[in-house]
């Protein structure tokens, strides 16, 4: 029971986490290659962040979209309905060029600080 | 596609309408929700939430709603109600006529309004509440018929039963004005709320779903 609680308290964590990077990794993604949507939520899985939904991962490229971070464009499929191809463009390279550095400071201040936790506790 | 993906996709068009997406928007996202069912074959619900929670996630972001004023549902209840009212008195006026310049509001009328009140609100709620699920499917043609008979007799028994004493008289000018003021007004809050989705080229399969929970059974082979 308690396990079961720990769990779910990391995956909401880790939920929270990826709300607030997930523009970043899918321009991350955009950058080094155009892909559709369901497409680029498996490249995200690869890449270890978990399963995405569609109902996260739509309504962002949707603001990608409208932000022009990234442009859109329909090609045929032969396995049912056309898709949407997601392309990066220079804002969004701008943006993910911007946001790199300041989320590795970030990243480092929060490792930094629970490793001196660890350190001192022990 | 199944039925259950229709479904889903025509509560998503009307969740999209309500919410005052625009319709270029509404109509590229339902066909790129439709790629994505058809691909995965994932349980729509399950996937992306249900269609008011999705739609509502395209429209709360500043940006996503129309340009200019989008008249707010309660406003065209409101405005739907009180032309209604106006329409019911008036046709009695003009069936019975009326004297020293005022027009008579009949008890019979006050039937109607509250007839007409309680099913749109009573509807509202139950559309409201059922469009949320994922099991809701408009009156079949039956149900319908027996519904429209329920307020028929609803209406004429309770007409029957206030008859069709005057309870209050209003200067026939200003009732005349207010209807003509009410009509254009009504008009034009109804084609400002107009948000037709507009689906591109590729997806013409999905033009029905314009027509929201009413779209009916999918395309065959589509």
């Amino acid at each position: 029971m308690r396990t079961t609680k720990k769990i779910t308290t990391t995956e909401q964590r880790r939920g929270q986490w990826l709300k607030g990077v997930l523009d970043l990794c899918v321009l991350a993604r955009l950058s080094y290659g155009q892909a559709y949507g369901y497409e680029l939520a498996r490249g995200l899985e690869e890449d270890g962040f978990g399963a995405i939904k569609g109902g996260t991962l739509y309504p962002l490229l949707n603001r990608l979209e409208r932000d022009e971070m990234v442009a859109t464009y329909w090609r045929p499929s032969d396995q049912g309905p056309d898709r949407k191809y997601y392309r990066i463009t220079a804002s969004g390279i701008a943006a993910l060029r911007n946001a790199a550095p300041a989320w590795a400071d970030f990243a480092a201040a929060v490792a930094h600080s629970l490793a001196t936790a660890d350190r001192k506790r022990s | 596609m199944n039925q259950a993906n229709w479904t889903y996709l025509a509560q998503l068009a009307r969740a999209l309408q309500m919410e005052g997406v625009e319709g270029h928007r509404s109509g590229e996202f339902l066909a790129e929700i439709d790629s994505h069912l058809a691909e995965t074959g994932v349980d729509p619900v399950e996937e992306f939430g249900t269609p008011y929670e999705l739609a509502a996630e395209l429209a709360v972001r500043p940006g996503a709603r129309r340009p200019g004023w989008v008249p707010p549902l309660w406003l065209m209840w409101l405005l739907s109600m009180a032309a209604a009212m106006i329409a019911v008195v008036a046709i009695d006026a003009v069936m019975l006529g009326w004297e020293d310049g005022r027009i008579p509001i009949r008890a019979r009328s006050l039937v109607w309004i509250a007839v007409m009140m309680a099913s749109s609100l009573s509807f509202g709620y139950f559309a409201t509440r059922r469009l949320d699920g994922r099991s809701w499917r408009p009156l079949n043609g039956g149900g319908a018929a027996l519904v429209s008979l329920g307020i028929a007799v609803v209406v004429t028994t309770a007409s029957q039963m206030v008859g069709d004493r005057v309870i209050a008289t209003v200067p026939a000018v200003a009732f005349w004005v207010t209807a003509a003021i009410a009509l254009p007004l009504l008009i034009v809050v109804t084609a400002r709320r107009n948000n037709p989705i507009r689906f591109p080229d590729h997806a013409a399969h999905l033009r029905r779903l314009r027509r929201g929970i009413f779209a009916g059974r999918p395309p065959s082979g589509g």
